[in-house]
């Protein structure tokens, strides 16, 4: 009978993730609570709770050591930070109510992972554990978007006033009419010198913005695939297209930090 | 993978010690002020009533400068601007940068990101000054203070905590990652 050990000081959170295994024998912990350990094969550790006494020696013990908390960015220190070269981390925010707390599955999903751990059998990583995609087209295909807008909607001219922008030159259009501006930036072996050389870099661009997307194409990617169809070698996107994908590009991200 | 700019370093910096704040810095304070709160109602007699008076209100000067900084910096290191340090933008031309780097930011101050940082300098502002009065009150204790000498001692506490709860829940609303748009 495998035993698993929840380490977490917010009650709210202990719980829930204890229902993700159910059935099994689960021992909750907390920073100042006194009763004795029992060593466990898996154990699940909220980030801030490292200052329970019996840590070391639970994470010791384990087979695999699942860290977790309320932040779950992308981590570029997690690798000199995790203390075995086992030890995995929950690559989402799991809140202080429960929130994104494993759920039945992924807690199923955790114990066959932690039985291949074991076995020395090779398996795919659960995909709540694996490091998500740093979404840095997504995210300089969303700040390009709003300069456009900014820029060329003659609503935004207290923007461009406030911020001394163009204050004495024609609509700034033109500098957006190329191709160029547009893949020099998010490409970096954009070719623009000629129609077909921008159509194959707009190619390479659509796959980075699908692998960014993954596999869950809620929602679907469909306005930031139009846009970036839309860029051609002397023309520049309509306003409406930049909008619709920055919306879209904004409803997708904000759907991955939640 | 992951290109990891200063700014970015800097931005999960900010993060890590927001985290602290919230679950180690922040609660000390809050912890002492309440231990002062039940000195100031007779449930917890201490020996040297005076100096654990003093010790529970100084927490506050212990951790305030981390806080001031942390609020200090949430501009700079928050920001997304800090996008403009790695690729793909830090592909930008120096002239395209000289624009939208700016206006990046201003775009982000206007989605509410300004408000929200005065009103935590603000409230940040309003709980170290009260702390101020609460400090000279006690500094005038006499040695062995008696429940009425405490009195107005405790009313100043009660509308520190207050105060101290309104800057939780300002930090609160400061977000926990670097938004885009």
């Amino acid at each position: 009978m495998v035993n698993i050990a929840i380490i977490d000081c917010e009650p709210d959170r202990r719980d829930a993730m204890v229902k993700a295994f159910d059935g099994f024998r689960v021992t909750e912990y907390w920073t100042n609570c006194t009763k004795p350990i029992e060593l466990s094969e898996i154990v699940l550790f909220h980030y801030r709770d490292q200052n329970f006494i019996h840590s070391g020696e639970l994470c010791k013990n384990a087979e695999l050591v699942v860290y977790y908390g309320g932040n779950g960015e992308p981590d570029p220190d997690w690798n000199k930070r995790r203390k075995k070269e086992h030890d995995q981390r929950i690559w989402r925010a799991v809140k202080e109510d429960g929130t994104n707390a494993l759920t039945p599955e992924e807690g199923h999903q955790l114990l066959i992972f932690a039985e291949s751990l074991v076995n020395g059998i090779q398996t795919d990583l659960p995909s709540f554990l694996c490091e998500p995609p740093d979404f840095s087209t997504l995210i300089a295909l969303s700040i390009l978007c709003q300069g456009y807008i900014a820029a060329c909607d003659p609503k935004n001219f207290h923007i461009r006033k406030r911020m001394e922008l163009f204050a004495e030159q024609a609509t700034p259009k033109d500098q957006f009419g190329r191709a160029g501006w547009w893949l020099n930036i998010l490409c970096e072996d954009a070719k623009t010198n000629s129609p077909e050389e921008v159509a194959a870099t707009i190619a390479a661009l659509k796959l980075c913005v699908g692998q960014e997307w993954g596999g869950n194409m809620t929602p679907d990617p469909k306005p930031v695939y139009e846009l970036l169809g839309s860029i051609k070698y002397d023309s520049t996107p309509t306003e409406i297209a930049v909008k619709d994908a920055l919306e879209n590009i904004r409803q997708f991200l904000n759907q991955q930090q939640t | 993978m992951l290109h990891v700019s200063d700014a970015m370093k800097a931005a999960t910096q900010w993060q890590t010690e927001r985290g602290q704040l919230s679950h180690m810095w922040f609660p000390s304070v809050v912890v002492a002020l309440n231990n002062a709160l039940q000195i100031c109602a007779g449930d917890v007699r201490p020996r040297d009533i005076l100096l654990k008076m003093t010790e529970n209100v100084s927490r506050w000067q212990e951790q305030r400068d981390k806080l001031s900084s942390l609020l200090d910096r949430f501009e700079d290191e928050m920001s997304p601007k800090i996008y403009f340090d790695s690729p793909p933008l830090s592909r930008c031309s120096a002239e395209t940068r000289s624009w939208l780097e700016p206006l990046t930011h201003e775009l982000w101050l206007q989605r509410g990101m300004r408000e929200k940082i005065n009103t935590a300098k603000h409230t940040f502002q309003e709980v170290d000054d009260a702390f101020r009065p609460v400090e000279a009150a006690i500094a005038g204790l006499p040695s062995m203070p008696s429940p009425d000498d405490l009195l107005p001692v405790s009313k100043q506490l009660q509308e520190v905590l207050v105060k101290c709860q309104a800057l939780a829940e300002s930090i609160s609303a400061l977000p926990h990652r670097v938004h885009c748009c």
